[in-house]
């Protein structure tokens, strides 16, 4: 493996109705030659799970992963708002590729690198995990226990500590009290010396001003709350009242829809199509010989070479 | 055009008559909580409410459901309100991936409206064509017992063996205060 280490980083902002967005995102520079098709050319490379801290104190985990039913969106949002001090009753989740901001490679690197000089900006948090998160992000991968062994750990964890140690020291600036005595509990900050409290949504924007910390400090076991408890799954209400979006719901414009003719046969060779017929019925668009696939196919498993 | 009642409203579509019912219900209409699956009525995906009864929409052409009262997973709630079956669901946390659990819960819904108090022979006999790849039956099973009415006998027998329970301690004290 080459060597991954200084190309993570965590990023911050503040995004709409003042809201605080924590992330964090990877920079491949070792272009690894079979990676290479699968990651766009330019440097650095965005970006992985996201908390959102809302004005309404709504802690929002942006989960990367696919739910089929694992349980990973719940799993990632517990790991995130175990490290933020959330209460987990203002948790939500959103799936990645909702997200404006995320789904669009563009616009979030111009978010997270906006008004930043990318080589002072960037600097060295975690090492080689890192490539199991950009893999996993750019593939769009769920499988293997990636979901919390990299996105959680390095990803859902990360944001979610920096997110509070940003917090914290918004907090601390505001009260005019050292950054060590203030509390984070149940999505509320807090100073016990001088009894003052807030809830994190008051801290949201003026925490987005504050440079996100290069190491934030990870909880160990024993101080989990949320994390390595069974709570009910936060994805099941959408799949009792049909208002989950799965694959198949998704329409966007101009989609066309293909079926495949497989062969009857296992390792059977194609000789020859004949699409005149189906080409005649409305609104079929083409008919396709046997797609070339393409390298992302390739590296997905496909093996177009051999029978 | 045909006339169509879904989740109590009245629409209008302008589809061949021999076109799914389930692809009207998708496309034209864009209530995808009902699912596509095999298309030849074999896992239950894609079940409604016709008139109360559970039918597979993927077979159903538009033409044969005109005029009756169709029902899809999204008009089973009231006013906001989860039907009981969908609350059940959550209690006893049935999704997995969540694909076939429109279908399985109004299969469910419909048994429990014919039969309130269904045992497991007849959960057995209304739910054997819901397939679920992830394999939560267990749970399905568990969830539409949470919202059976007991029968009589079942009562009767929840009572007979709480007294049975209860029987040898107060034997035990009748003889202690008569002895």
């Amino acid at each position: 493996m080459g060597k991954w280490t200084r190309r993570g980083l965590i990023t911050a902002g503040v995004v709409a109705g003042g809201a605080l967005a924590v992330g964090v995102a990877i920079r491949p520079g070792h272009r690894v030659p079979r990676l290479a098709p699968l990651v766009t050319g330019e440097g650095e490379q965005l970006i992985n799970a996201w908390v959102k801290i809302g004005a309404d104190n709504i802690v929002t985990a942006i989960v990367p992963h696919s739910e089929m039913g694992q349980g990973a969106q719940t799993a990632l949002a517990q790991m995130l708002a175990d490290e933020l001090d959330a209460d987990w009753n203002l948790v939500r989740f959103l799936e990645a590729p909702a997200e404006d901001e995320y789904a669009n490679y563009a616009l979030g690197r111009g978010f997270i690198l906006g008004g930043q000089t990318f080589p002072a900006f960037l600097e060295p948090t975690v090492d080689g995990a890192f490539l199991q998160v950009s893999k996993a992000m750019h593939l769009q991968i769920t499988g293997g226990s990636a979901s919390i062994r990299a996105t959680g750990l390095h990803g859902m964890r990360m944001a979610g500590a920096a997110a509070r140690e940003m917090l914290a020291a918004a907090a601390a600036q505001a009260w005019n009290v050292p950054v060590g005595e203030i509390v984070t509990r149940n999505s509320v900050l807090s100073h016990p010396p001088t009894g003052k409290s807030a809830p994190y949504a008051e801290f949201a924007a003026a925490a987005g001003a504050h440079a996100p910390p290069v190491h934030p400090r990870l909880k160990t076991r024993d101080q989990f709350r949320i994390m390595g408890k069974s709570v009910p799954r936060i994805d099941i209400p959408a799949k009792v009242d049909g208002s989950a979006l799965f694959g198949i719901d998704v329409v966007v414009p101009g989609m066309k829809y293909a079926a495949i003719q497989a062969a009857p046969v296992l390792g059977a060779r194609l000789k020859s199509v004949d699409g005149a017929a189906a080409k005649l019925m409305p609104g079929v668009h083409s008919v396709v010989e046997r797609m070339t696939p393409s390298p992302s196919l390739r590296m997905a498993g496909g093996r177009p070479d051999r029978p | 055009m045909i006339d169509l009642n879904i989740n109590g409203r009245v629409m209008q579509v302008d589809v061949d008559p021999s076109t799914p019912l389930l692809w009207v219900i998708r496309e034209q209409l864009g209530l995808t909580g009902t699912k596509f699956g095999c298309g030849i009525a074999q896992c239950g995906a894609c079940t409604i409410h016709m008139n109360g009864a559970a039918v597979r929409s993927c077979v159903t052409p538009v033409s044969a459901v005109a005029g009756a009262a169709i029902v899809t997973i999204e008009g089973i709630a009231v006013d906001g309100q989860l039907h009981p079956v969908q609350q059940a669901w959550i209690d006893e946390q049935v999704p997995q991936c969540g694909y076939c659990q429109s279908g399985q819960i109004m299969s469910a819904v419909a048994l429990l409206t014919t039969n309130p108090s269904p045992d497991e022979a007849a959960i057995t006999e209304a739910m054997q064509g819901n397939i679920c790849r992830c394999g939560m039956y267990g749970r399905v099973r568990r969830a539409i017992q949470r919202v059976s009415v007991p029968t009589v006998e079942q009562l009767e027998s929840q009572v007979d063996s709480a007294v049975s329970i209860y029987e040898p301690s107060i034997m035990g004290l009748r003889e202690v205060q008569h002895g």
